[in-house]
């Protein structure tokens, strides 16, 4: 995610003539245990100013976003001012000077000056990254093309615009992190422990919170997850089970409501919002298309669909890489978009939502879709695919994601880190989800990536083959039947490949064989599961029971499991192993292949 | 987490040591979490066969490997002192069953030299290195590519 921030948009920008760039001296009397702060809320303000630039380039006559903007600078300006950090505050001080001639409508918000509005974002977040863990004293060089950054603004400043001297003079004396008087609150957070709603009754918006670290959220979260199983274990205990005390039973299960909401409350607490995530995706496309000369419009949906904290940094590089692939290949030319009928500019859409215990993330454009024939010709080459068999489009489609297809260390900006389609989709399966792709020549591709919530209490059944226990989704089950002996064999006495429930003709698939644990019994109880539309039925020997379950993954030791989607301590304390009842399909009769474990 | 730090010569490590059969293996103690007696552990279809399962370890679900499984050793039955040292790396914690443990050594850095065999039946980068002992060699292992998973 950082790659994004570091690098300077405005390569116009560059100092072409080798000028050394400036240093300067963190000021001795600076106290570093409000450092950290500062970063923080002046990284915050430079992504609001990034997300209100993008909302401009969009709609130049956005006057709430030039608002927005000017006010980030403007705070930027006073904090760093405050530390004695001049040439983050000069820059910011600069930034306002031309965006004020967009916002008295003296100029427009046109490429140009988007482009140097850029910059100084990009350039900015590299000076805060050089302030990381640095001691009052220490000399600093100025990040690479600041120099030409600064050139370039003074070119475009006003002729009336205040000289660099007096602009000085003029930044507030008052104005301070830790003071508690920051006249103009970031978007997002108010400082600990000061009145947020003072004079800013109009940034109704604002809600008040606090700053609570990271470990102590987590740990709060994890003895809520110890609390919701000890109470499940209370729940077991025979005494409660057998309603001998009416009295005990009513008052656990006010208990158990209000363990339920607190969990409920906890979930929130560990997710955030997918909004940030779009933004530098949503940054990079912009970017990309500049370099590539396409023409790209970015749509985004749903922003406000949460995921996990901690996914959100894992999904940056896939999201990357798909922009990256529809902008070089998706998107046709302006040119070839006109001659195909089109729009000049081609959409990309992110979307998310939530459903069930899932979230899915969808990238789509609207450009040429996949190449089956080119796709199919580099698979024959790598010996990815037998020449004689004759797959499916998706199929076809689908061997974009194996390893070995990627071209091998495609030079990019993402670094060389050989980012391919297969490293998309083994880290959505880290995160224990999944990628499907759709494409239509002429049309476009679309990528879904399916995630599941971490820390979402699955509702599950507990079933029991031979001496093991298995927990299957509540969410997944549609029915539960007995049938006959004679039903669960066909004609020849083997194993039936399919059963009929009530009326439907089913695939029907033994527990005991997926997982080669042994004959099962004679009159088993048989599940009939669902995976999106599709049904089969599942046989096993006995159902013991329904839970609450917290869903953990199994961890990088063991990795992947095809039909296990990951552990949950059960109410006697033992571990029960998650089904995945999607992947319960794929798995070939006779059992699993070994596990992959997940990359070392 | 093991950390990689600049040892001087003359720094002392500290190490568990723990038995397959009659060999003596050291792991590090800065990554030791806990160490327990017997656990019931539930296996994991169709993983490899040093994976011995998943375990309940202090509300955790915790993956648990054979050490002997991992040396490439013959399968033997756990025996009376069988227990699980749990390690907490990189990866998160993992549970590493042992046939027995004793005393907690310390040894100097420059002690422990190089592992000589070139014929092992388990990934030489998982030894660190070695010392010899009065009572035999003692193996001094890498915890972090111990649990590295290749084949």
């Amino acid at each position: 995610m950082s790659e994004i921030g570091q690098r300077a948009v405005g390569t116009e920008e560059d100092d072409a003539t080798g000028v050394a760039e400036q240093s300067f001296t963190v000021p001795t009397d600076l106290d570093v245990d409000l450092l950290p702060m500062y970063l923080t809320e002046s990284r915050e303000l430079l992504d609001g100013a990034e997300g209100s630039l993008l909302a401009l380039e969009d709609d130049p006559t956005n006057a709430d976003a030039v608002r927005d903007l000017f006010r980030c600078f403007h705070s930027l300006k006073g904090n760093s001012a405050y530390f004695g950090l001049t040439p983050i505050a000069t820059l910011a001080h600069d930034a306002e000077d031309l965006l004020s001639g967009v916002r008295d409508g003296r100029r427009r918000f046109d490429t140009r000056c988007a482009g140097l509005s850029l910059a100084c974002v990009d350039t900015l977040r590299a000076f805060l990254e050089s302030l990381e863990g640095v001691t009052p004293g220490d000399t600093l060089t100025c990040p690479a093309g600041t120099a030409g950054l600064l050139r370039a603004l003074a070119q475009e400043a006003d002729p009336d615009a205040s000289p660099l001297n007096e602009a000085k003079t003029e930044l507030p004396t008052n104005v301070g992190v830790a003071a508690g008087s920051a006249p103009d609150p970031e978007p997002e957070e108010a400082p600990v422990g000061k009145d947020p709603a003072g004079g800013e009754a109009a940034r109704n918006r604002i809600v008040p919170s606090v700053r609570v670290p990271t470990p102590r959220l987590d740990r709060l979260l994890e003895i809520l997850e110890e609390l919701v199983i000890s109470q499940a274990m209370v729940n077991q205990n025979e005494a409660v089970r057998s309603r001998k005390h009416p009295a005990l039973t009513r008052q656990l299960s006010h208990i158990s409501k209000i363990v339920r909401e607190l969990h409920d409350l906890g979930m929130t607490i560990r997710t955030v919002p997918l909004g940030r995530l779009f933004q530098s995706t949503r940054r990079l496309a912009r970017d990309l298309a500049h370099k590539c000369g396409k023409k790209v419009r970015v749509e985004c949906l749903g922003e406000e669909t949460e995921i996990d904290r901690s996914m959100v940094d894992a999904l940056g590089d896939p999201l990357m890489h798909l922009v990256r692939n529809c902008l070089d290949h998706g998107l046709e030319t302006p040119a070839d978009r006109r001659a195909a009928h089109k729009d000049e500019f081609g959409t990309l859409r992110l979307s998310a939502r939530s459903s069930g215990g899932k979230v899915i993330i969808t990238l789509s454009d609207d450009g040429r879709g996949l190449n089956r024939e080119a796709i199919l010709r580099k698979a024959l080459q790598r010996g990815l695919v037998d020449a004689a068999s004759v797959p499916s489009d998706q199929e076809v489609f689908n061997l974009i994601f194996e390893p070995g297809f990627s071209t091998s260390a495609v030079v990019t900006d993402i670094s060389g880190r050989g980012v391919g389609m297969d490293v998309v989709r083994s880290t959505v399966e880290s995160l224990g989800g999944r990628v499907t792709l759709h494409s239509e020549p002429g049309r476009g591709t679309s990528f879904d990536l399916v995630l599941p919530l971490t820390l979402a209490l699955t509702e599950g059944m507990l079933v029991r083959v031979e001496d093991r226990r298995y927990v299957i989704p509540t969410a997944d089950i549609v029915t539960c039947v007995n049938p006959s002996p004679e039903d669960l064999v066909d004609g020849a006495g083997n194993r039936a490949a399919t059963l009929n429930v009530q009326g439907t003709q089913m695939p029907l698939l033994w527990l005991s064989e997926l997982f080669a644990l042994g004959p099962g019994v004679e009159e088993p109880i048989v599940l009939v599961l669902r995976d999106l539309d599709r049904r089969f039925a599942l046989v096993v020997d006995d159902l013991i029971g329904q839970h609450q379950l917290v869903t953990k993954p199994l961890g990088e030791v063991v990795g992947r499991v095809r039909g296990i989607a990951g552990g949950a301590i059960l109410p006697d304390g033992a571990v029960g192993l998650i089904i995945d009842v999607q992947a319960l399909l794929s798995i070939p009769r006779g059992g699993a292949t070994e596990s992959v474990p997940t990359a070392a | 987490m093991t950390a990689v730090v600049a040892r001087t010569s003359s720094d002392i490590e500290k190490f568990l040591t723990a038995y397959v059969g009659e060999e003596a293996y050291g792991i590090g103690v800065e990554c030791i979490r806990q160490i327990i007696r017997t656990l019931p552990v539930t296996p994991i279809p169709s993983t490899p066969s040093y994976v011995l399962g998943v375990a309940n370890v202090r509300g955790k679900v915790t993956p648990i490997v054979s050490l002997r499984a991992k040396l490439g050793l013959p399968e033997a039955e756990p025996g009376r002192w069988s227990c699980i040292v749990v390690v907490e790396t990189s990866r998160g914690l993992t549970g590493i069953q042992v046939e027995r443990v004793s005393e907690v050594v310390s040894l100097e850095t420059d002690r422990i030299q190089a592992f000589p065999e070139l014929h092992t039946t388990f990934d030489r980068a998982m030894v660190r290195g070695a010392l010899h002992r009065d009572d035999g060699l003692f193996l001094v292992l890498d915890i972090d590519e111990l649990l590295r998973t290749n084949r």
